[in-house]
């Protein structure tokens, strides 16, 4: 596949071109997937390292599919994510207690020590706040506000139906407000 | 007042959606050294096509020679050839010289009239 053409393909004609050979395709698809994958692990695992080899595994099996990829049938990406999810669930099920207070959040360099602390703080209290949900709703408002996944793809991740999937990112959310409500003020809100 | 308690325990929408970008905005890049497992992985997994075979480049083929693959090549031609000659043969000789020609060839010649290669209209009947 010409270079050009690689930064405009879909996600599905990058991993048919990968399953037909073509190594630039496969470089591009892991350009776009990884960093969000990644990303979620970490947050749903709390440890950097284990995160990685979840991710690693996950990609392992995307293009172990590749060959017999239908165009259409899924999306590359919710396919991946979803393989990711399960394979975060049966981590955490094995270890059961690690936080997301173990994880180092980067902070923007840009912002005041004060603001970065603060940041930190949100960041921490958020984490906190997701270890309490039920799995599922956790799952799915975190895919929504912080992985940027529509809710037919969070469906798709999740292999539930779309009203489902507002069902359960609107229990989380109420639940997160009530929960974190408490901390309103050493998170820095309200009067 | 209890209610304002109440209210005063819950973040608002904004509130928390500022603490979802608070999440959401500091995400680290993949490492240089967890890419490289990856495209290993990728490579390793990576489907080779057969080779197509290099088809070398056939010899123009004279006129003559294309002329022969159609028809089946030298047998056959040599069989068009003999079939011609004995042809013009035939077709030269004073048919009174027939049976000296026959003779020559190998051959016995039968005459038939051209009656006799199509049934009568009443053997046709007969047939139904």
């Amino acid at each position: 596949m010409p270079f050009d053409s690689l930064k405009n393909a879909s996600e599905d004609m990058l991993l048919t071109a990968y399953g037909s050979g073509d190594r630039a395709a496969g470089v591009e698809l892991t350009r776009r997937l990884t960093p969000r994958l990644l990303n979620y692990a970490t947050r749903v695992l709390g440890d950097r390292a284990m995160a990685e080899d979840v991710v690693q595994e996950a990609m392992l099996r995307l293009w172990r599919a590749a060959p017999g990829w239908q165009e259409g049938a899924a999306k590359p990406s919710t396919w991946v994510y979803r393989v990711t999810a399960n394979l975060c669930i049966d981590q955490l099920r094995k270890k059961r207690g690690v936080g997301l207070d173990d994880v180092a959040e980067p902070v923007d360099p840009a912002l005041s020590v004060e603001e970065a602390m603060m940041q930190q703080a949100r960041q921490h209290a958020l984490a906190e706040g997701l270890a309490e949900l039920p799995e599922r709703q956790a799952m799915a408002v975190s895919l929504r506000h912080l992985d940027g996944l529509s809710n037919p793809e969070i469906a798709e991740v999740m292999d539930i139906g779309v009203e489902a999937v507002e069902s359960l990112t609107a229990r989380a959310k109420r639940k997160l407000a009530q929960i974190l409500g408490k901390r309103k003020k050493e998170l820095g809100y309200g009067g | 007042m209890a209610d304002k308690d109440k209210d005063t325990e819950l973040l608002n929408a904004v509130e928390l959606d500022s603490l979802f970008d608070a999440v959401g905005q500091e995400q680290s890049p993949p490492s240089a050294a967890f890419l490289a497992r990856l495209h290993a992985d990728m490579d390793a997994h990576l489907p080779h096509p057969a080779p197509q075979e290099t088809a070398l480049p056939l010899p123009r083929k004279s006129w003559i020679a294309s002329i022969l693959e159609q028809i089946g090549g030298v047998p056959a031609a040599a069989g068009l050839a003999t079939a011609g000659v004995v042809g013009l043969a035939i077709g030269g000789i004073d048919p009174a010289r027939l049976d000296t020609a026959a003779a020559y060839l190998g051959l016995e010649v039968v005459a038939y009239d051209v009656d006799d290669l199509f049934a009568t209209f009443p053997t046709l009947s007969e047939d139904g």
